[in-house]
């Protein structure tokens, strides 16, 4: 039960640098997702706040006590591990009870207490196994368990689900959020898989090559990107950023995708993108609609015609493949009908859903 | 019947047949049947003076037998718990070293690379009470009387167990260094989070992993240490007064000195009992440690 914080922390590897001042506060009870593509630093900041990474500068505390010289025993953090990392002379039984034994509690309270993780956790018929004869599942829950147990001031999550099938993943997935709303405590959770990060976070954490891109809530970072790099990393399929020439005719600004198609600059933006010469603009599958399913919009919409390249049916939604800009544009057609390769499809964007980055710099204009 | 021996399988297994026939199994027999005989090498003849179990009844009343027999296990014991203790500590020394690791195994492997009648000659002269190096070396700090290393009862045994200790302890750290690097890092990270110290890291989760290594060292030293003669023989010869007379030294002195060949092949058979036995001993606990681990 504590919050962390974590002021200007610095990891160096020689030269190399894996995370770079980073400050965060993470009030207690949150659930806090760092997410970000591999080598990003995510991993390397949760296994500095265990204590199993040296820390190079800056400072950790955990309920407000400075942990940087504590060993991990001292910092009362549990953490759960990619590839589970139960001890395999164990059983399920002694591998939840050992963080206990070693604390010397009484045999009473430990029974007590594997009692009710196995419980919370379904592994009542498993107690007496060893790690190796269960399943990948199985094993993670455990893994949790040992976790749980310990009543830790703040859960650590690197890659939990990574080792285990799509289905598998998606039910773990739903489980650890629940068990976070039974326990009540601060948990950081490292992933790259942006849906775990969008489906778990109370506030996520975009990291890349060691810096911080942007925090905030899913939906924030999902709806207001601060950048080219988390628009594209957020959402999937990923964001469509097309690159295009600024042109004034007749006082109006005018944004041109390629030679056939250009669009009216929105009033709002004006101002903005007066004075440049080129922009990138992002739109999302979904902001992308044939027209004959569009959904009406007060704005003043985006309208274009084109050729489909290839249509890949998902059921509730065809994702459909055509060419803008000689780059390849993804569209999301939801209550789907039958589409024909090379038919002609005339689209619509809602230029309220449109985001701009500035060309050289890709922040959001 | 006959077209069932000369089928395929049987040919093409023929050689191997041939080769463990003539290698172990014609001599296994040979040794096996002199042992009742009262076989002596200068007469060839008594070969086939057949005795019955008298060798071996006069191997069960043989108090020198029993005492080497004895003298044996002490060995086997001292040696191999000091070179696992040793060995142990070398390898996690090792294993902490980031720079120079490589150098310092191959250079630990040096006594290995030594003969062992050159390391009992080298030894000799380094416990040798007149000229050695060691009563030189005590006598330096003012250690007059010369202790006599390699004649003292005690002493003498002891001397041999620190050259063969000497000579073989880098067998354990290397298997064990194999082993250490082996443990996968999760486990080890997991046990220090969840509130373990250094030791108990260690007691908990690492040797529990060493565990199969520690038993294939012992299941091979002592095979190796249960055969010692050489070093014996260089160093005290099996003195004084037979009191370093180690098992296979006794055997060998009785059957070539003595030349009485079926007495101790008799010996031999018993012998082997021992290795046998410490094999068998080390092997289910191999098996124990690696179906712990869920490693079978």
């Amino acid at each position: 039960m504590a919050n962390v914080e974590l002021k200007n922390l610095t990891k160096k590897y020689g030269d190399v640098v894996a995370v770079q001042n980073m400050n965060l506060k993470i009030p207690h009870n949150e659930f806090l997702v760092l997410v970000g593509p591999s080598g990003c630093g995510k991993s390397t900041t949760l296994r500095m706040i265990a204590g199993l990474e040296e820390i190079t500068g800056g400072e950790i505390f955990i309920g407000n006590q400075l942990v940087n010289e504590k060993d991990p025993k001292d910092r009362n953090v549990s953490m759960v591990f990619q590839n589970y990392a139960l001890y395999p002379h164990m059983t399920v039984e002694e591998n939840l009870g050992f963080s206990l034994k070693i604390a010397k509690v009484e045999k009473k309270e430990i029974e007590q207490r594997v009692k009710e993780a196995v419980q919370i956790l379904g592994l009542e018929e498993l107690q007496k196994r060893k790690p190796s004869q269960l399943s990948g599942g199985q094993r993670q829950r455990v893994a949790m368990g040992r976790a749980i147990v310990r009543r830790p001031d703040a859960f650590l999550f690197d890659e939990p689900l990574s080792n285990l099938d799509a289905k598998l993943r998606t039910q773990m997935r739903t489980e650890i959020k629940k068990l976070h709303q039974n326990l009540k405590t601060t948990v950081i959770y490292v992933t790259h898989d942006q849906v775990e990060a969008m489906t778990l976070a109370d506030r996520i954490i975009i990291m890349k090559d060691g810096y911080i891109e942007q925090i905030g809530s899913p939906i924030e970072v999902f709806n207001k990107p601060v950048n080219v790099f988390v628009a594209t990393f957020i959402g999937s399929p990923p964001m469509n950023i097309i690159e295009c020439d600024i042109i004034k005719k007749d006082n109006n600004l005018f944004i041109q995708v390629d030679k056939n198609t250009t669009f009216l600059c929105p009033k709002e933006k004006i101002n903005s993108l007066e004075n440049l010469k080129k922009v990138l603009i992002g739109i999302r599958a979904e902001d992308i609609v044939p027209l004959d399913n569009a959904i009406t919009s007060n704005n003043a919409n985006w309208t274009f015609e084109k050729i489909i390249d290839l249509a890949e049916p998902l059921g509730t939604e065809t994702q459909l493949f055509f060419k803008l800009s000689n780059k390849e544009i993804i569209s999301r057609m939801y209550n789907p009908r039958p589409v024909n390769i090379g038919e002609n499809i005339i689209f619509q964007i809602a230029i309220n859903k449109v985001h701009f980055f500035n060309y050289e710099t890709e922040k959001t204009i | 019947m006959n077209r069932k021996f000369f089928s395929s399988p049987a040919i093409l297994l023929l050689p191997s047949i041939l080769a463990i026939g003539f290698v172990i199994i014609i001599p296994l027999i040979f040794s096996f049947y002199t042992s009742f005989t009262s076989y002596k090498l200068t007469r060839p003849d008594s070969l086939f003076n057949f005795v019955g179990f008298r060798n071996y009844e006069r191997l069960i009343d043989n108090a020198k037998f029993w005492a080497a027999f004895g003298r044996t296990i002490l060995f086997l014991a001292v040696v191999l718990n000091l070179e696992l203790l040793f060995g142990l500590g070398i390898a996690l020394l090792i294993n902490k070293i980031t720079w120079g690791q490589r150098t310092l195994r191959t250079i630990m492997m040096f006594p290995m690379m030594f003969s062992p009648i050159l390391v009992g000659f080298q030894w000799k002269y380094i416990f040798n009470d007149n000229i050695g190096l060691l009563n030189n070396f005590l006598y330096l700090f003012g250690y007059e009387s010369a202790i006599p290393w390699l004649i003292d009862k005690y002493l003498a045994m002891g001397s041999i167990m620190v050259a063969e200790i000497w000579a073989n302890t880098s067998i354990f750290a290397i298997l064990l260094l194999a082993g250490l690097l082996g443990i996968p890092r999760d486990p080890i990270e997991a046990a220090r989070v969840d509130g373990c110290n250094s030791w108990q890291v260690f007691k908990n989760i690492t040797l529990p992993f060493l565990m199969p290594f520690i038993f294939i060292a012992l299941t091979i030293r002592s095979l190796d240490v249960g055969r010692a003669y050489d070093i014996v023989h260089i160093m005290t010869g099996g003195g004084p007064a037979m009191r370093t007379e180690l098992l296979w030294t006794m055997i060998a002195r009785i059957g070539y000195k003595d030349a009485n060949m079926g007495f101790a092949n008799a010996m031999s058979y018993v012998s082997i009992i021992l290795s046998i036995a410490f094999t068998y001993y080390f092997f289910t606990k191999l098996v124990a440690a690696r179906r712990e681990l869920g490693q079978q």
